[in-house]
């Protein structure tokens, strides 16, 4: 077998990128145009840009996935270690470049996760003497040993995306490519895997190239930035020439700190006689099964109301029960003790699609969510089905939603064949037809830029305006803190704080979970302290 | 509302039994030899004899009967009621007695209950069973991962023998989603909780597009991740777990292949066999 690594000269850069443009097939619009770009070995390089500007199908373009398993024209060459990628397949170009996907789900191919670690050295003829070992290692970098006898359907989200990172780093490869590393993880463990990385940097000297949205925790520990708009590349530097233009960024959607002057006054705080939603000392556990340990988040002793207008954040670690709460809210799963009510009609014995006409739920996955053949038909599928509004009414509002949200040029077209920022939006407009009185979004924004995030915010701040109560299930504090007007924080199922959300960072510090409260715009420093 | 906690897992239940622990290639041996005899013999002691045999291998393997019973209830439901049609419709052999008495003169009796009947009761319902709970055992005790590997020693290539473990883990995740897809139907107002007929009809109009899509969508990725992280990459893989092939294989396999092979040379030229029809 060959390998990239014979008949190159070790002066060769890890990567080099020549004059290269790509079109997907199907598409006239290029997503890369003329990229040239030089990443020696040992560089730390962060790569950000708004969402579909095409930074995605640059990494891709890298590992070579781009041109062997993606159609399309491309133009310009790629070379990993001097060798162009055209030349070699897949399986031979992963020997030295790993690209890391964003979905950690789409990636575990086997079913526990040693195995899924073994999977890649196996292929590559690994001697059944090292693996058990290299096993081990992989898990201890990302701090998950613990873990290691677990059946893979059995992880947490978090637990995913960490094997997803060992199972790469097991590899060794020279070059290691990550598309968001962080985007599912809650602070904590974001902060393991990001320290993990710089060891990996410092101590192997593996050359990384991280994609993130979120680019403030990256920005001390890289060694250098890329920025990219529209396919092009417009910044190539070190990140404090980065930092001194903050308005580029800011125009491009990339923030290096939470987004300024957009809190919305706090007038509704007031404590409300008749909230939208009540909840009221509801317990929930999951049965015991002999695997229970892997789904242990329950619910315990949870109270708060939400009124009319208000926008709140409801932030916790992975696993803390978050998702499971708004489960509750809309009737798909029922307390074992404890009640809650809408509009004062307790939400218990009614189906949860009569119970849609008051509540709109954005699941995470937008593909779970989406189910007609056009664009505008799913805007109106709800209404048809609760007949309201009048179908005029909702047709003439569905319209105008389409265009604030940017879609109006997709009316016709298949929900499914949008982009993942395009269809996250559609799902947020599907549930606005009928303005229900309460909304419930769960991590509705991974994977968009904070252009994005910020444009489907007015909306729902809108949508609060005009009456709806909101609840926004996120890991990112930065829009927490930028949005909301008050912060619910759950740990192991109990709800630890509930607070307007400039006083719910100063009690965050104090509980001890610090990496909840999003970086000053002048103290990114602070994050100095984070890797080593 | 939902019910509360996961999908009954169909499949592997790890465990440290001796059965459990015999290579799957024993297993499969074994698997095959009694679904040979099952299907060649009607014969009601060699069925017996079988199910016997295999109630004492769940014993041995720890699984609790009850619950492969409660998972594959409508097989055992089915294979009851083949045996039911047969005891009442077998009308030759030696009669036991009638199933209705004479009613009056010249009206009936009815239903004649033969030895021939319960024979054929107990051949074919068991034929079913058997089959059923040599594979549910199968399944049950293996490790896919396992077999997958044991699969490339009978030079089968790991692209094909890995597919079975890709299969089984597409199968939670499907699982999960269509509960998800589900979920989000009711959450859109879809009523897919209303009504038996109509909100099946609805359901399946639902769900058809998102499961599609997003099983199309994961095959893909999984591709990717599978080539980019070398798969196919050399003719042959290692494995960091092997089946071991011990002496009590060899002993298991070698008596299995005897045992049947002297059964189906009985069979094709020493007639005749204890009650052997057709």
């Amino acid at each position: 077998m060959s390998s990239v690594n014979k008949g190159t000269s070790s002066s060769a850069p890890a990567i080099k990128v020549d004059d290269f443009s790509f079109t997907y097939g199907g598409s006239t619009e290029p997503v890369l145009h003329n990229i040239t770009l030089t990443i020696q070995a040992g560089e730390f390089v962060l790569l950000t840009g708004p969402s579909g500007c095409g930074k995605s199908t640059l990494t891709r373009s890298l590992a070579g996935f781009i041109p062997h398993e993606f159609t399309g024209k491309s133009k310009g060459t790629v070379r990993i270690q001097g060798v162009d990628t055209r030349t070699l397949p897949i399986y031979e170009l992963a020997k030295t470049i790993s690209l890391v996907q964003q979905d950690p789900d789409s990636q575990i191919v086997t079913l526990n996760v040693a195995d899924e670690i073994a999977f890649g050295l196996e292929n590559f003829q690994t001697p059944q003497s090292e693996l058990v070992q290299r096993i081990k290692s992989a898990l201890a970098t990302v701090n998950a040993l613990k873990i290691k006898n677990r059946s893979t359907s059995t992880l947490s989200g978090g637990e995913k995306q960490k094997l997803a990172l060992a199972s790469f780093l097991a590899l060794q490869s020279p070059i290691l490519l990550l598309d968001e590393p962080t985007a599912r993880l809650d602070p904590p463990t974001a902060r393991e895997v990001i320290s993990s990385l710089v060891q990996l940097n410092q101590a192997s000297g593996t050359t990384i190239l991280v994609v993130d949205h979120r680019i403030s925790p990256f920005l001390p520990i890289a060694s250098r930035c890329l920025l990219m708009n529209a396919g092009r590349l417009v910044f190539d530097g070190n990140p404090s020439q980065l930092r001194q233009h903050p308005s580029i960024l800011q125009k491009l959607g990339v923030y290096l700190s939470p987004l300024e002057n957009t809190r919305f006054p706090l007038s509704r705080l007031e404590r409300d006689e008749s909230p939208t939603l009540t909840v009221r000392e509801i317990e929930f556990s999951y049965p015991t099964t002999h695997d229970s340990s892997t789904y242990g988040f329950a619910l315990k002793d949870i109270s708060f109301a939400i009124s009319s207008g208000e926008i709140v954040g409801l932030i916790g670690a992975n696993g803390s029960g978050k998702t499971t709460l708004l489960q509750h809210l809309i009737g798909l799963l029922s307390p074992d003790r404890g009640n809650i009510e809408i509009n004062g009609r307790p939400v218990s014995g009614r189906p949860v699609s009569e119970l849609a006409r008051e509540v709109g739920f954005v699941f995470q996955n937008p593909l779970h969510q989406l189910f007609e053949r056009r664009v505008l038909d799913e805007l109106l599928l709800t209404s048809r089905h609760i007949k309201k509004p009048a179908p005029n009414e909702a047709e003439t509002r569905a319209k105008s939603l389409l265009v604030d949200f940017g879609l109006s040029a997709f009316t016709s077209r298949s929900p499914f064949s949008l982009s993942l920022g395009e269809q996250r939006r559609l799902t947020i407009a599907s549930i606005l037809v009928h303005r229900p009185s309460l909304l419930l979004l769960d991590e509705p924004f991974i994977g968009l830029d904070y252009r994005n995030v910020n444009q489907m915010m007015t909306i729902i701040k809108q949508a609060a305006n005009e009456g709806a109560a909101v609840l926004l299930a996120t890991h990112d504090p930065a829009i927490v803190h930028a949005y909301c007007t008050r912060l619910l924080f759950l740990s192991e199922g109990k709800l630890l704080l509930d607070a307007p959300v400039h006083q719910a960072f100063s009690h965050l510090r104090r509980l001890g979970e610090a990496e909840y409260i999003p970086p000053h715009p002048d103290k990114s420093a602070s994050f100095r302290e984070v890797p080593k | 509302m939902r019910m509360k906690g996961k999908h009954l897992h169909f499949g592997y239940l790890p465990h440290s039994s001796v059965i459990h622990r015999l290579n799957p290639l024993t297993k499969l041996t074994v698997l095959t030899c009694i679904a040979l005899l099952t299907i060649l013999f009607n014969s009601d002691i060699t069925s017996l004899v079988l199910l016997a045999f295999l109630l004492l291998s769940y014993f041995a393997a720890g699984i609790s009967l009850r619950q492969i019973i409660s998972r594959l209830r409508s097989i055992f439901v089915f294979a009851l009621f083949i045996a039911v049609v047969q005891l009442i419709f077998t009308s030759y052999g030696a009669l036991l007695f009638f199933l209705i008495p004479p009613l009056a003169p010249g009206l009936g009796p009815f239903f004649p209950i033969t030895m021939s009947g319960v024979s054929n009761a107990i051949v074919l319902g068991l034929r079913l069973i058997n089959i059923v709970l040599v594979s549910a055992i199968f399944i049950a005790t293996t490790d896919p991962t396992l077999f997958a590997v044991a699969l490339t020693r009978l030079r089968i290539p790991y692209r094909y023998s890995f597919l079975f473990v890709l299969t089984l883990r597409l199968v939670p995740l499907f699982d999960q989603e269509s509960a998800i897809v589900q979920d989000a139907q009711r959450t859109r107002g879809i009523p897919v909780d209303r009504g038996v007929i109509r909100g099946f009809l609805t359901r399946i109009r639902y769900t058809f597009f998102p499961l599609v899509f997003s099983a199309l969508n994961r095959i893909d990725n999984l591709t990717l991740a599978m080539d980019g992280r070398g798969f196919g990459y050399a003719k042959t893989r290692t494995y960091h777990r092997q089946p071991s092939f011990r002496s009590v294989d060899w002993i298991i396999t070698i008596a299995s292949l005897i045992i049947t092979s002297l059964l189906l040379w009985q069979y094709t030229f020493l007639l005749p066999l204890p009650r052997l029809l057709g």
